[in-house]
Order: C-alpha cells, then sequence, then structure tokens
C-alpha cells in the first residue's frame, strides 16, 4: 500500500488539486448557475416540476423581455453613471490625501489617517437617516447625484488607505532627482507620482466602483418610488416585488447585472488580492 | 433636472468653501503659533483662543448648522488677523506642510460631513421623540427614554441576541472555510491558483442584495434546493427554509457564509503570501508534517492577519443588513431580523427616527467597541513617512 501510494504520488496529488479545485468552485458557483440556468428557461417552466438543474430548451427570451419590457437598461445605466463618476472623484480626494499621508512630512499625519478609517467604521445604518434628510433639504432627493455625492466619500477611506500603501512603496529616489531637477512637491505628486502609480489608482477605482455599484441602503431611500433614478441594487430588490413569479425575469436582470462585477474580477483578480490586503497585511 | 443641477453646484461651493477657508485659517493660525512663541504670553492665548473657536463651530455646526456660521467667521477672520499681525504680509508658499493639509483636507472635509456629523445627528435624534419629523429642534426632549423603550421591547431584545448569534456563528465558519480555501490556492498545482482565486473572489464582488435576491430563489418553496433534496431522495418533504423560523435563521447564515468566506479567504491569501517559504523547507527537512506544520507554524504566523480578519467580519457582520432585508426580511415574525435591519424598519417604514436612531447606536456601540481592537492591529501594519 505504501509502494503504491509513493509511486503514484504525482497522480494522486494532481488528483486532489483537481477535486480541491472542484468542491471550491461549486461552492462558490451554484448559486449563481442556478440563477444562470433559470434566466435561460422559458418563461412560466421555471415552477415546472420535477425540478429540472438545465432547461431542455435553452432560450434567450427572458432577457429579450428584461431588456424591452421592464427597460432593465435604465437601472444598468444609471448604476454606471453613478459608479463610475462615484470612482472617479473618489480617485481625485483620496489620491491626494494618501500622498500627503505617505509622502509629505506634517503633524496630525496619523490623526487624520485614523480619522478617516474610524469613520469608515460607522456603520450605514447610523448615518442614513441624516443623511436622508440632509439631501431632502438641499433638494438633491431623487437624482443620480444624490448617490454619487455620499459614495464617494463612502469609499474615500479604503481608497485612500490602498494608495498610501501604494505610494510608500515608490522608490524614493525618483523624488529627490526631481527636486534636484528643481520640481516642487506638488509637480512631483502630478508628474511623478500619479504616472507611476496608475496600477494602484486602477484598483482604488475599481473598490470605488464595485462599492457603489453594490451600496443598497441609501440609494433605496433616495430614489424612493422614481424609476428613471434606480440603480441596479434598488431595480432588482423590486422585480423580485413587483414581479414575484416571472423568476425567468428576475434571474435574467440579475445575470446582467452580475455581468460586469464578473468581469472586473476574473480580469482584476490580482489586484482584488493585493488591495483588499493592504493594510490588513504588511508587503 | 436644473434644480439638481443647482442643488449640486451649491454644496459643491459649500465644500470648495469650507476647504478653502480652513485651509487658509490653519495655515495662517499655524503662521501666527510659530511667531507668537517668542512674543508676550498674551499672544499665545490668542493664538489657542481662535483654535477653540474652530472647535466651536464645528461643535455648533452638528447642533444648528446656520449658527456656526458665527464662530467660524470669527476663527477665520482671528486667524488671519494674528497670522498677518504676527507673521508680516508675507505670501502663503506651498511648501510641503502646507500642501500636505491642503491635500488632506478635502478628503476629511467630506469624511466630517458624511460620517462624524452624521452620527453626531443620530445621536441627538435618539434623545428626542420624533414621529415622522426629523426636526429635533421643535419636539420634546425625553433623555434616555428612547433607550429605555428598547430594553422592554421583546423585538429589539431578540434582535440582538440574533444579531450576536449570527455574527459569531457566521463569522466562525467563515473563517475556517475561508482560511481553507486560502491554503488550498497555495497547495493546488501553479495553473489552478489563478482561476481558483477568481472563484473564490466572485461571491465577495456580487453587490449584496443581489446575493439575497439569488438565494431568495435558490430557497424557493416550490421549486427551490429543497424540492431537489425531494426528488433526489434526501428528504421526504420540502424543508420550508424561509418560512420555518430555524430554517430561516439556517439560511440566513448559510447565504452569509457563501459569500464572506471569499472575504476572509482573501485576507488569509495576502497573509498566507508573506509567510517566508524556507520556514516551511526547514519544517520539513526536519520532519515535521502536515497538521503539525499547520498548527506550530501556518497558525502562529498567520495571528496577525486572523485577528484582523477576524475584527474586520466580526464589524461587518454585526451591522448586516442588505442580505436580511434582501431574503427574509427578517420574517418569519422577527426571527432573522438583525439590529440595522431593525432599525431601518423603524425609520422608514415606521418614520420613528427617534427610536430608530437608538436602535442604530447600539450597532454602533458594538462596533466601535470591536474597531478599537481592529485599528490598534492594523495600526502595526503601517509604516508611512513620519508615523
Amino acid at each position: 500500500m505504501k509502494e503504491w501510494l509513493q509511486r503514484n504520488n504525482k497522480i494522486i496529488d494532481r488528483g486532489l488539486s483537481l477535486l480541491a479545485t472542484l468542491v471550491i468552485t461549486l461552492f462558490c458557483m451554484i448559486p449563481l448557475l442556478w440563477v444562470f440556468s433559470t434566466s435561460l428557461k422559458p418563461m412560466g417552466t421555471e415552477y415546472l416540476k420535477p425540478v429540472t438543474l438545465w432547461p431542455q430548451e435553452p432560450t434567450l427570451d427572458a432577457y429579450r423581455a428584461v431588456i424591452r419590457e421592464l427597460g432593465f437598461l435604465t437601472p444598468l445605466l444609471n448604476s454606471f453613471i453613478v459608479s463610475l463618476s462615484t470612482a472617479a472623484l473618489c480617485l481625485v480626494v483620496s489620491s491626494t490625501a494618501a500622498y500627503a499621508v505617505a509622502r509629505l512630512r506634517f503633524r496630525y499625519k496619523i490623526q487624520s489617517l485614523m480619522l478617516l478609517q474610524l469613520g469608515a467604521m460607522i456603520p450605514p445604518v447610523v448615518t442614513i437617516a441624516p443623511t436622508f434628510v440632509l439631501l431632502k433639504e438641499i433638494g438633491l432627493l431623487k437624482s443620480l447625484p444624490a448617490m454619487v455625492i455620499p459614495n464617494v466619500f463612502y469609499s474615500v477611506p479604503l481608497a485612500t488607505w490602498l494608495l498610501a500603501s501604494y505610494y510608500a512603496e515608490l522608490p524614493w529616489e525618483l523624488e529627490d532627482a526631481a527636486k534636484v531637477d528643481g520640481y516642487k512637491p506638488f509637480q512631483i505628486f502630478l508628474r511623478v507620482i500619479i504616472p507611476l502609480s496608475l496600477p494602484g489608482m486602477f484598483a482604488a477605482g475599481m473598490f470605488a466602483f464595485i462599492g457603489s455599484y453594490g451600496e443598497f441602503m441609501l440609494a433605496s431611500v433616495v430614489t424612493l418610488g422614481i424609476e428613471d433614478v434606480q440603480t441596479i441594487p434598488v431595480a432588482i430588490q423590486n422585480f423580485s416585488f413587483a414581479f414575484r413569479q416571472q423568476w425567468t425575469w428576475i434571474s435574467a436582470g440579475i445575470v446582467l447585472a452580475l455581468l460586469p462585477v464578473v468581469g472586473i474580477v476574473l480580469v482584476f483578480q490580482r489586484w482584488v488580492i493585493r488591495g483588499l490586503t493592504a493594510g490588513a497585511v504588511k508587503y | 433636472m436644473s434644480s439638481t443641477f443647482l442643488a449640486v453646484a451649491r454644496i459643491l461651493l459649500f465644500y470648495v468653501l469650507i476647504v478653502g477657508l480652513l485651509f487658509l485659517g490653519v495655515v495662517m493660525l499655524a503662521r501666527a503659533r510659530a511667531f507668537a512663541a517668542g512674543r508676550a504670553r498674551a499672544w499665545r492665548f490668542a493664538v489657542i483662543a481662535v483654535g477653540a473657536l474652530y472647535v466651536v463651530a464645528a461643535v455648533v455646526f452638528v447642533v444648528q448648522p446656520a449658527l456656526a456660521v458665527v464662530p467660524a467667521v470669527l476663527a477665520i477672520v482671528g486667524s488671519l488677523a494674528l497670522g498677518f499681525g504676527l507673521g508680516g504680509l508675507r505670501r502663503i508658499t506651498l511648501a510641503e506642510p502646507e500642501l500636505a493639509l491642503l491635500f488632506v483636507l478635502p478628503a476629511v472635509v467630506g469624511i466630517f460631513l458624511f460620517y462624524y456629523y452624521q452620527i453626531a445627528q443620530t445621536f441627538i435624534y435618539s434623545f428626542h421623540d420624533l414621529d415622522h419629523t426629523t426636526k429635533w429642534t421643535s419636539e420634546t426632549f425625553i433623555g434616555l427614554a428612547n433607550y429605555a423603550s428598547a430594553f422592554r421591547s421583546k423585538n429589539f431584545l431578540s434582535a440582538l441576541s440574533w444579531t450576536f448569534t449570527f455574527t459569531i456563528v457566521a463569522v466562525f465558519f467563515e473563517f475556517w472555510i475561508g482560511l481553507g480555501m486560502a491554503m488550498t490556492t497555495f497547495w493546488v498545482g501553479k495553473h489552478w491558483t489563478g482561476f481558483l482565486r477568481s472563484m473564490i473572489i466572485i461571491p465577495w464582488a456580487i453587490p449584496p442584495i443581489i446575493s439575497a435576491a439569488i438565494w431568495k430563489w435558490f430557497f424557493n418553496a416550490d421549486v427551490g434546493f429543497g424540492s431537489l433534496l425531494v426528488q433526489w431522495g434526501i428528504v421526504d418533504s420540502v424543508p420550508l427554509f424561509l418560512v420555518s423560523p430555524t430554517l430561516a435563521r439556517f439560511a440566513v447564515i448559510l447565504a452569509d457564509v457563501w459569500k464572506m468566506s471569499s472575504m476572509v479567504a482573501i485576507l488569509m491569501i495576502g497573509g498566507l503570501a508573506i509567510i517566508p517559504q524556507d520556514l516551511y523547507d526547514a519544517a520539513k527537512v526536519d520532519g515535521a508534517r502536515g497538521f503539525y506544520r499547520f498548527r506550530r507554524l501556518t497558525l502562529p504566523l498567520l495571528a496577525p492577519t486572523i485577528a484582523v480578519a477576524l475584527l474586520f467580519r466580526s464589524m461587518d457582520a454585526i451591522r448586516t443588513f442588505d442580505l436580511i432585508y434582501g431574503l427574509t426580511k427578517g420574517g418569519p415574525g422577527v426571527t432573522t431580523e438583525t439590529l440595522s435591519s431593525f432599525a431601518y424598519k423603524f425609520y422608514f417604514s415606521r418614520a420613528q427616527f427617534g427610536q430608530g436612531s437608538a436602535y442604530g447606536m447600539f450597532v454602533f456601540i458594538v462596533v466601535l467597541i470591536l474597531g478599537f481592537f481592529y485599528v490598534s492591529q492594523i495600526r502595526k501594519n503601517m509604516r508611512f513617512k513620519g508615523v
């Protein structure tokens, strides 16, 4: 037995690797595949028994219905507008703050960083009511900026942290060389740091994007009943109540809504891990 | 449309104005401070007094925004007068400290406006009897009555205990599954690593409310996973996942574990990646085998990451809202109601902002306690210039 194990060591290792990969993939994918298979079923057949794992005649009817009849492109577009502008504005605010924290000397550095990090810990349920009141008072309810502006600052702490740890790793020699050439600190930031940290900026922007793409609590109270400004999470939530029976449609909506985030994750997997572990783990 | 544009322009103007004035004031005050050092004591007191005015302005802003203009203007004017009076009429140069201030202020002001100002408001709300209104200045101050009635409410106590149970159970499973998944990505052959990590990250990236909708369909009473179990002959009758209290709680935990194990795994992958490989090689030479290596080598070296991951996840789990709202709406009854979803209902279904705020503050207090441990833990990992 022992000899046999040793002789076939490689094959067993391979087999076990494959098995582990399969188990984890199934664990992560089953709910998604479940919804995906529902979205391909012809309308109404999702309630037929016995339950089938895969439709016998896959069809894209549900997708057509969601886009044409339910106007699903509107929330999709809204979500993109909100998330992209959130990411862009967040980068402006957080890249400068991160540069100051990582590269400039000033008093109260650690305090300002802690102010940001502690702020990010405040649970949304504690800030939601006054934020709603604030947005109402300045007349911003039921519009896309009402989601963009708070979301920017919701994503600033993480982005600042991430960018600061990225900037801190850039070689100081570059900065010294730029100083010798007569660059002022602001010019160093614009001409040396920013071009060098584009990957980090990209990762920070991605986190802001994913965060605001999935933000629900604020969006749900800000867009109350106005379909034109709904974002994806609100639309999906409303679908699953308004079209309680039409799960092929809802599933199709979910699949469409997930395409952008899943695409981002598949392409930028490395960055997600590096980004989320910044600060939690020393690099 | 144009009214939206106007509102955005107004809030932007307000923001830029605050950042600009604060920058000007603080820089001038710093200049005054530097020059007051050699002068009479009265000057130093003046500098401190003007500095205190900023704090007063911030506090008044929380209570009565319009009134804050007075101390704010006084503070700015005072800073300018002291700065120019003591330091002379030199221009402000954008050297390192000034630039740093200008760079940090936009983030700090924004965080103040959207986090600290808001939580101060909620704190004030929680001491007032607010029904269908948030204008607390014209409502009665009732002290701790909202907090007292919270403890008399059976539903609240049930939400409180469920929130803790949920957090402990969910984080426990998330930790072990996450750690297992993370270690597997290092253990499987090189060509699987990237693929496996992508698969692990996907649940994390899915918007929480959408993941709740997915699980709602998965647990559907008629044609969900339960019916499949019956078809396969594993159980006799369809388990009513979202109807029976015990199963509903199980469903909520399962959905959270599915989504958030990824989060733990991501952190653990980061932590495992920095453990030096030669330590393992040395252990192998010494003849240490699998489980022993894990217990004596991996776990101790991973301890800081584990601490961060556990604290981070607990803080997150305690404020769980989207999942509950999307999957069970707190039902059946109030069995799966968490503090956050409970407070949300008081705000936006019943419009009892005072009572809801008191409930919200409970979430905050718990998170705050965990947050202190969290900050002291991540503080060790910071190594920025001058920190």
